[in-house]
C-alpha cells in the first residue's frame, strides 16, 4: 500500500486543517463567494419555461458509487433552488431520479421548496420519478420524457456519464433551453456541444455552496482556494527555481524536485 | 438565400442517414480505387491497363502505442501481466479490439496473464475472446491464462491483491482455486507483477495507479487502452511516466493491429472511421461556409 | 489515548486470528447462518435506536474507519519484509489492512443487495398502488427473477436450456441493448457538432480549427491528406502536440481542483461535517 511522503504528509495535514478551518470560520461569520454566471442563466430558463407554459425537466445525475451522495446532494441543492424560483411563476418542475435511495430525499427537498416559496400546493409527488438505475435505461427514460412533455427548459445538474449527450441533444430536438453544471470533465464537451450555458468543474460546487449558504459548503469552497493557491505557490517556486538553477547551470531545482518524489 | 440557409439547417434525420451509410459501406464492401498500371504491350509499346485495387489506407503509430507494444516485446519470458477489461457491451466498439490485439500480442509472446475485472460484463465479453483467440496460439485456460472474474470494490480488492493476490483472488472466474492453476505459478504479490494494463471506459486506471504502479514502480509497469473519450485525461499520466503508454480509441486498436501484422475487427473498420470523421468535418465546414456568405449577402443588402 | 490504540489492536488481532479465518464444510455454513444473524441483529438494534445515538454510531464507525486508513498513509514506515514481498515496508498498522480491506469488500458486496431490495420496494409498492406504470414495474420483477435464476443455474446445472435462455437474455438482449443505446451518442455527436461548431467569435473559430485537426489527426485519412507536407504538418504530428501539451495542460489544472474538491468531500464526510448540511435539516 502506498505511504505518504514528507511532502505528501504536509501537504495533506496543512490542506486538511486549512479546510477544516474553513469550514469552522464559515460557521460563524459570513464568507464571500462571487455569483457564479451560470446561474443567470438558470433565471433565464425558468423564465421562458413560464413563459411558454411548457414543464421544465431537472436531473441531478447519476453520481459516482450510487446511493445518496455528495455529489447528488449538492445538484439537489441547485434544483431545489430553481424549483423554489418557479414555484411562483406556475412552471412545472419534473424531477427524474436515478437512484431509488435519493427519491425520499428528493421528494422531502422539493417539497420543502415548494413551502419555503408559499407554495406548498403546487408540489406534485407524480413529478419525482423513479425511472430506473441503470444508465442507459435511464437515458432512454428521461430522453422519452423530454419528448412527450415538450419541455421548455432542462437542467442536467450533478455527475454524468456517456448519456449525457442523449439527454441533452434530446433536450435541443424539443428546442428546450438547456443548463448544464457538472464535475465530470469528461462530458464537458458534450454539453457545451449540446446545452446553451455550461457551468464546469469546480463551478458546479460553488454554484451549489452559493445558492444553498450552507456553512459547510461555503467554508469548504473557500478552503479549497487556499489550497488551490498554496500548490499554485509550489509551482510557481518550482517553475522558477528550474529556470533560474538551468541557467545557472546549479542542481538546487533537482533537490527541490527529489522532496516531491522521494519514497516514503 | 434559402440554399444558404438550407445548408445550415439540414435535418438531422439526414445526417443520422448519411452517417449511417457512411460508416456501414465500408465494412460491408470493402473501397476501391480505379489504378492505371503502365506495361508493355506485344510492339514494345507503352500500354495502360486500369485495374481496381483495394483502397488500404495507411496507418502510423503514436508514440504512446508504440510504447504499450516495446514493452510487452520487451517483456522477459515468464513474466506476468495482470490484464483489466473494465468495461461492458456499450464501449465495446474501441475497448473490445483493444482488449483482442492485447491479447494476441500477449499469447504470441507466450507471456502468461490474468484478467480482473471491476466491471460485471467485463470478466464474460474477455473470457469469450481469449476462448476464441487461444487455439491460434496453443494457450490453455489455467495454464497460461485465466479469468479472476468480476470483483465488487476496486478500491479495496486492490489494497488487498496487491499485498496477497491468492487470498484477495481465492478462485477464478469459474470456481476453480487459483493457487492449483499454473499460470499463477510463483505470484504472490503485486511484486511479482511486472505488467499492469487496464483497459476501461473509465477513469479505473488511477487507482491502478494509485495502489499497484505507485508503491511497486521499481518492477511494476502500468499502460491502459481507454476510449477517445477518457483517453486526453490519461495524457497526464503518460508525461509523468506513471503510464508508460496508452491506446486511444479505436485507432489505438487499429495502430495496434499494424504493429502486429493482423487485420482484425479495428483495421476492418478503419475505412469507416476516417469516412465517418470526414462527413462530420464536411458538414461542419459546409454549415459555417453557407452561414458566412449569408452573413456577407446581408451585409450587402443593408449597404444598399 | 495509547491503552485505547492498544486495546482496539488486541481486540483486531484476536478477532483476526479467531473469527475472520477461511472456513469449510459445516464451519462455513455454521459461520455463515452466525453472520447473518448478526447482521439482523445489528440492523435491528439500529433501526429501533433513537435518531440521535444511530447518528453518532454511524459517525462513530465512518470516524474510525478513516481514521485506521488514514494513520496507515500518514504514519512513517519502515521495513517490513514479509513471505511474499521481501520488499515491503510499512508501519504497525499495516499488517492488519488485508483483513480491515476484506472486510470493507463483504461490506461493500452487501449494498449490491441493498440497492436491490430499495428496487424492489419501489417498484413492489407501484405494483400493489396500480396504475398505468405498475406494468413496468412487473417488467422489473420478471426480468429480475428470471434472469437472476437462470443466472444462478446456468453454471451449476449448465444443461443446453439453460445456457441457450442466459446467452438469449444476457448476451443477446442486455449487453446488446446497452451497445445501442451507447450507439446513439455517435448520431447526437454529429447533429451536435454540426449545430455547434460555428464561427461566430475568434474563440469558436479556434474551438473549430482545434477540433477539426485533431478529428483529422485520429483517422489515416488525415495521414492522407498530409503526407506531402513536411512532417511538422501532419494533422498526427500536431494532434499529438496538441493533446500532450496545451491540452495536457489544461486536464492538469482541472484535476488539481478536482482532487483538491475530493479531499473536502471525504473529510467532509469522515468528521460528519456533511451531516449538518443535508441531514439533520430533514
Amino acid at each position: 500500500m502506498e505511504h505518504a511522503n514528507t511532502l505528501a504528509r504536509c501537504a495533506l495535514i496543512t490542506f486538511s486543517v486549512v479546510i477544516v478551518a474553513m469550514i469552522f470560520i464559515a460557521g460563524k461569520r459570513d464568507l464571500y463567494i462571487r455569483r457564479i454566471q451560470g446561474l443567470t442563466a438558470i433565471d433565464e430558463a425558468i423564465g421562458r419555461a413560464t413563459e411558454m407554459g411548457r414543464p421544465m425537466v431537472c436531473l441531478t445525475g447519476l453520481g459516482i458509487n450510487g446511493g445518496i451522495e455528495i455529489v447528488v446532494l449538492q445538484a439537489l441543492a441547485i434544483v431545489t433552488y430553481i424549483v423554489r424560483s418557479s414555484a411562483k411563476f406556475a412552471a412545472r418542475a419534473i424531477c427524474p431520479v436515478y437512484d431509488p435511495q435519493m427519491v425520499p430525499v428528493t421528494e422531502e427537498a422539493v417539497r420543502d421548496a415548494y413551502s419555503l416559496a408559499g407554495r406548498p400546493d403546487r408540489f406534485n409527488p407524480n413529478d419525482i420519478l423513479f425511472l430506473t438505475s441503470r444508465q442507459f435505461a435511464f437515458a432512454a427514460s428521461v430522453s422519452g420524457l423530454i419528448w412527450r412533455e415538450k419541455a421548455a427548459a432542462c437542467f442536467l445538474f450533478g455527475y454524468y456519464y456517456a448519456e449525457s449527450l442523449i439527454l441533452a441533444e434530446t433536450g435541443q430536438m424539443v428546442g428546450a433551453i438547456q443548463v448544464a453544471g457538472t464535475p465530470a470533465t469528461t462530458q464537458i464537451p458534450f454539453l457545451i456541444a449540446a446545452c446553451d450555458y455550461v457551468i464546469i468543474g469546480d463551478e458546479f460546487y460553488a454554484a451549489s455552496a452559493y445558492l444553498s449558504r450552507e456553512p459547510t459548503l461555503l467554508g469548504s469552497i473557500v478552503g479549497q482556494d487556499i489550497s488551490k493557491g498554496l500548490m499554485l505557490l509550489s509551482v510557481l517556486v518550482g517553475v522558477l527555481l528550474t529556470t533560474v538553477c538551468g541557467l545557472l547551470a546549479t542542481h538546487g531545482a533537482q533537490i527541490f524536485a527529489l522532496w516531491f518524489t522521494q519514497p516514503p | 438565400m434559402n440554399v444558404l440557409r438550407f445548408l445550415q439547417t439540414v435535418d438531422r434525420r439526414l445526417l443520422y442517414a448519411l452517417l449511417f451509410l457512411t460508416v456501414a459501406i465500408p465494412l460491408l464492401h470493402p473501397i476501391v480505387v480505379p489504378t492505371v498500371v503502365l506495361g508493355r504491350g506485344p510492339l514494345g509499346w507503352l500500354h495502360p491497363t486500369f485495374a481496381l485495387r483495394p483502397f488500404v489506407l495507411p496507418v502510423t503509430v503514436s508514440p504512446s502505442t508504440l510504447m504499450v507494444y516495446d514493452e510487452i516485446q520487451s517483456l522477459p519470458p515468464n513474466s506476468f501481466v495482470l490484464l483489466a477489461p473494465d468495461w461492458a457491451a456499450g464501449s465495446r466498439g474501441e475497448n473490445g479490439p483493444q482488449t483482442e490485439a492485447l491479447m494476441r500480442h500477449l499469447m504470441k509472446r507466450h507471456i502468461r496473464f490474468a484478467m480482473v475485472s471491476f466491471d460485471p460484463q467485463g470478466p464474460i465479453i474477455s473470457e469469450a475472446m481469449a476462448k476464441r483467440l487461444q487455439d491460434q496460439y496453443g494457450y490453455v485456460e489455467g495454464v497460461n491464462w485465466t479469468n479472476l472474474g468480476f470483483k465488487v470494490d476496486q478500491q479495496d480488492f486492490l489494497k488487498a491483491f496487491v499485498l496477497d493476490v491468492r487470498g484477495a483472488a481465492p478462485q477464478d472466474y469459474n470456481g476453480k482455486p487459483v493457487a492449483s492453476e499454473p499460470v499463477m505459478a510463483g505470484i504472490r504479490s503485486a511484486h511479482d507483477i511486472r505488467l499492469v494494463i487496464d483497459i476501461s471506459a473509465s477513469d479505473s486506471y488511477t487507482y491502478f495507479i494509485k495502489f499497484m504502479q505507485g508503491p511497486y514502480k521499481e518492477n511494476l509497469k502500468m499502460a491502459a487502452a481507454l476510449t477517445s473519450v477518457m483517453a486526453p485525461e490519461a495524457e497526464n499520466f503518460v508525461s509523468s511516466r506513471q503510464l508508460i503508454g496508452c491506446l486511444v480509441g479505436l485507432k489505438g486498436a487499429i495502430e495496434y493491429e499494424h504493429l502486429l501484422g493482423v487485420s482484425g475487427t479495428a483495421t476492418a473498420a478503419n475505412a469507416s472511421l476516417s469516412a465517418a470523421h470526414v462527413l462530420i468535418i464536411f458538414f461542419i465546414v459546409l454549415g459555417n461556409v453557407a452561414m458566412l456568405l449569408e452573413r456577407a449577402a446581408r451585409r450587402r443588402e443593408d449597404q444598399e | 489515548m495509547r491503552f485505547f490504540l492498544w486495546l482496539f489492536l488486541w481486540l483486531f488481532r484476536w478477532l483476526s486470528t479467531w473469527l475472520f479465518v477461511p472456513r469449510h464444510g459445516r464451519a462455513l455454513y455454521e459461520s455463515l447462518a452466525g453472520a447473518i444473524a448478526f447482521s439482523i441483529v445489528v440492523l435491528a438494534v439500529l433501526s429501533a435506536a433513537p435518531n440521535s445515538i444511530r447518528k453518532y454510531t454511524i459517525r462513530a464507525v465512518t470516524l474510525l474507519a478513516g481514521a485506521f486508513f488514514a494513520c496507515e498513509f500518514l504514519y512513517p514506515v519502515h521495513s517490513m519484509p514479509t513471505g511474499a514481498d521481501p520488499a515491503h515496508r510499512g508501519n504497525f498498522l499495516t499488517p492488519y489492512v488485508f483483513t480491515v480491506t476484506t472486510f470493507a469488500l463483504i461490506v461493500s458486496a452487501w449494498t449490491v443487495g441493498l440497492g436491490l431490495l430499495n428496487l424492489a420496494q419501489l417498484h413492489g409498492k407501484r405494483l400493489i398502488r396500480g396504475g398505468e406504470n405498475a406494468i413496468y414495474s412487473a417488467a422489473f420483477f420478471f426480468g429480475l427473477i428470471s434472469v437472476g435464476i437462470i443466472g444462478l443455474l446456468q453454471k451449476p446445472h449448465a444443461n443446453a436450456i439453460n445456457k441457450n435462455l442466459y446467452t438469449l437474455l444476457y448476451t443477446g438482449a442486455l449487453q446488446n441493448l446497452d451497445a445501442t443505446v451507447f450507439s446513439i451518442i455517435a448520431f447526437y455527436i454529429v447533429s451536435a457538432a454540426y449545430r455547434a461548431f460555428r464561427v461566430r467569435s475568434i474563440e469558436a473559430t479556434l474551438l473549430l480549427a482545434t477540433a477539426i485537426v485533431v478529428m483529422l489527426g485520429q483517422t489515416s485519412i488525415g495521414q492522407v491528406m498530409t503526407s506531402h507536407f513536411p512532417t511538422a504538418m501532419h494533422t498526427e504530428v500536431i494532434r499529438d502536440w496538441i493533446m500532450s501539451q496545451p491540452n495536457a495542460a489544461a486536464v492538469r489544472a482541472i484535476n488539481f481542483g478536482l482532487a483538491v474538491g475530493s479531499l473536502a468531500v471525504a473529510l467532509r464526510v469522515w468528521l460528519g461535517l456533511e451531516r449538518g448540511s443535508f441531514f439533520d435539516s430533514q
